[in-house]
């Protein structure tokens, strides 16, 4: 019987411990490597820098003297034909017109809510999200269950656009997990960690034969991560 | 999958005459070794970061029960299932169930070393079920009815021209594809799969007791496919792999991406703690975790072997290791090759079935100087290799060889005088090429080595010499 092992095995656990092991659950804040940027860092240089490294693309539209121009010139060059946009209210806040900028682009764009299918979205060209958090240390773009929008929209279409409020950038992997775990601005309200994250870093990669590098397995075969001088954040 | 470790000398002689296989691993190692050298010299803090993650993972390990039960606990708060299997047939046997429960027919895979223990896709294909295994490599040894001879470089032995004429046969493809093109191929047809599959396996790299996630590292995509597409979700999880907190993982996902292909984190990293929540529109409805134990909990319980548990399967033990270097991963006989496979094996299969394995090493020491979680692997190998001795592993010639070898030892003149006998013999034999005359190991040994040629004057006298003349 199945649940029968349950019992037997921690009955085992228990009878064989020895010692006393230090508590499970204490806290024991992780020091920070010196490879991690810090205070007085500048994190969208180091964001651009790491992504860059990886084979991802990435812009500091914080730096450049005509934001919509640089993005538009982007997705241009991609030669797309459809991109699908997810139904996050904060696409509202932004100053810079993201559905306009595609529409202007020549590509047909829908808007879609979480009631979409991962094989409607797979008929996409582009996927276009804003990242929930940042990490300037490795370059990644990080996304956490969200009511509107869907998993598979980061996935399954050809290529992914994803724009970084400057509010939500990070230095180092500690600031992501302490943010998580204390609530931080970017990680309240309905942001939820604690159900469903994923890390993306860079495009769909892999060396599984005679390890050469080939990019665009079952992922974006482009990623374009634009880092926004502006935030999205009430306060 | 039916372990033949007790195969090793016959596996890895013929290993050993595989031209391809040497060529390949020698690639293959070396990119390995760039990899991680780049990674581990552009992080000054490589040593605290390593003692941090043995001591965060070993925290884990030393309060197991009450980790498992932490994990358990809250996934279970989100709405994920937790079940608990004793061996390779009962996990088998769970899977099944829970795929029978929920009415899937179509399942895909992502790669997983302890899926591969239990042999789990024969199993439900078995049972009529489409199995389609979503990571490249893995898809390719799949399609060659072959089993993975690296942890995480599965097809580390196939060459493109394999490749090429595998893909040829079962998919219709260009005989003469070359490597993008191939990985189209795989895309095309596998993507077909993803969108059609209602039941989705994977393994986990960790399971974070505080707070019940499951951490997939990946670079291709399939393990996010696998998760979010289908409507159910299995991942089959060794006991071993739970980890205290969700912050103690800064420090293990740069030690593993770094130690495993020398990136600072791999492509996609997913966390996953609950099935798809009220507002969202994909990600499984049904979420499981399958914990397996198959010869973990006995591992557990003796402690001079313990941190053999601590591994997070990052691979730089094999691709250090002289000997997975020279005869690959198939010579094991078994899912887990190089240095962690020969100390975990004879635990998981049997010491009985598995007593050459621990032979299966110089003792040089390299595996124990990459690991990531400072498992003590040479000291492992060393206590395995006395456990197989006092069960009686070693026949008469190992027996008489190492007392002859213990007397003269201990008698620096009997040494001496051996030495000074052996030199214009075994000058002859080397030079003659007649290693063949040397009878049991030695000529096991010569075999596939060339003897090297011992210089006129012995060390000892080099010494003297050399010290007389001040060192220089």
């Amino acid at each position: 019987m199945p649940g029968d092992y349950r019992e037997r095995l921690f009955g085992f656990l228990r009878s064989r411990a020895a010692g006393q092991p230090g508590e499970l659950l204490v806290e024991d804040p992780a020091p920070r490597p010196s490879t991690a940027p810090g205070a007085g860092d500048d994190l969208a240089e180091r964001f651009r820098a790491e992504l860059c490294a990886v084979g991802g693309e990435a812009v500091n539209l914080g730096a450049v003297e005509d934001p919509a121009a640089e993005l538009g010139n982007w997705v241009k060059g991609l030669g797309l034909e459809s991109a699908v946009m997810d139904s996050d209210p904060a696409w509202e806040l932004l100053s810079l017109p993201v559905r306009e900028l595609l529409d202007s682009a020549g590509l047909a764009v829908d808007s879609v809510g979480s009631s979409v299918t991962p094989q409607e979205l797979a008929a996409y060209d582009l996927g276009v999200t804003l990242a929930d958090a940042a990490i300037a240390e490795t370059g990644t773009i990080v996304q956490c269950a969200r009511p509107f929008r869907p998993r598979s929209i980061s996935l399954v279409p050809r290529c992914h656009l994803v724009l970084v409020p400057g509010d939500r950038l990070l230095g180092g992997l500690e600031d992501f997990f302490e943010g998580i775990d204390e609530g931080a601005s970017w990680a309240a309200g309905d942001a939820d960690f604690d159900s469903y994250f994923t890390w993306i870093t860079g495009p769909s990669r892999t060396a599984d034969i005679e390890k050469t590098l080939t990019i665009g397995v079952h992922g974006p075969e482009r990623t374009g991560a634009f880092v926004l001088g502006e935030g999205v954040s009430d306060d | 999958m039916r372990p033949r470790s007790d195969q090793f000398h016959e596996l890895s002689s013929e290993a050993l005459e595989d031209s391809f296989l040497r060529e390949a691993l020698k690639r293959a190692s070396s990119s390995f070794h760039a990899a991680k050298t780049d990674a581990v010299d552009s992080m000054p803090d490589w040593e605290e970061l390593r003692q941090r993650g043995h001591d965060r993972k070993n925290r884990a390990i030393e309060n197991l029960p009450e980790a498992l039960e932490v994990f358990e606990k809250n996934l279970r708060s989100r709405g994920g299932e937790v079940h608990y299997c004793e061996d390779g047939a009962a996990a088998r046997d769970q899977v099944l169930s829970i795929i029978r429960s929920s009415g899937g027919r179509s399942v895909t895979k992502s790669k997983s070393m302890v899926t591969e223990e239990i042999a789990l896709n024969d199993h439900l294909e078995a049972a009529g079920l489409s199995v389609l295994e979503g990571d490249l490599g893995e898809y390719i040894i799949q399609l060659a009815g072959e089993h993975p001879s690296h942890i995480i470089a599965p097809a580390i032995h196939k060459s493109r021209e394999e490749v090429a004429e595998l893909f040829h046969d079962h998919l219709g493809s260009d005989p003469d594809a070359d490597i993008p093109e191939l990985t189209r191929v795989a895309r095309e047809t596998l993507r077909e799969a993803f969108l059609g599959a209602d039941i989705g396996i994977s393994g986990a790299n960790f399971v974070i007791a505080e707070t019940g996630t499951i951490v997939l590292v990946e670079n291709e995509g399939n393990i996010r496919m696998s998760t979010t597409v289908p409507r159910v979700h299995i991942a089959v999880v060794g006991i071993e792999k739970v980890l205290p907190r969700r912050s103690d993982l800064a420090a293990l996902l740069r030690l593993l991406c770094r130690s495993a292909t020398g990136q600072r984190v791999t492509s996609y990293i997913s966390f996953i703690s609950s099935p798809r929540t009220g507002g969202e529109g994909d990600g499984p409805e049904k979420l499981h975790v399958v914990f397996l134990d198959a010869g973990r909990s006995r591992l557990w319980a003796d402690p001079t072997q313990r941190e053999a548990l601590n591994c997070i399967r990052c691979g730089a033990c094999l691709n250090f290791c002289p000997v997975y270097g020279s005869v690959g991963g198939h010579s094991y006989g078994w899912v887990y090759p190089g240095p962690i496979g020969s100390v975990i094996t004879p635990h998981y299969v049997g010491i009985e079935k598995a007593s050459q394995l621990p032979q299966a090493s110089s003792l040089c020491g390299r595996c124990g100087e990459v690991c990531p979680m400072k498992i003590p692997l040479p000291d492992m190998l060393l206590g395995l290799r006395a456990k197989a001795v006092e069960a009686g592993s070693a026949g008469f010639s190992e027996k008489l060889s190492m007392r002859v070898f213990s007397l003269l030892a201990r008698s620096p003149r009997l040494w001496r005088l051996l030495l000074a006998l052996g030199r214009p013999f075994y000058r002859l034999v080397a030079r003659a090429g007649l290693a063949s005359i040397l009878g049991g190991a030695a000529r096991r040994w010569s075999r596939s080595r060339s003897l090297p040629l011992p210089g006129r004057s012995g060390f000892r006298r080099w010494w003297r010499e050399d010290s007389e003349r001040g060192g220089e």
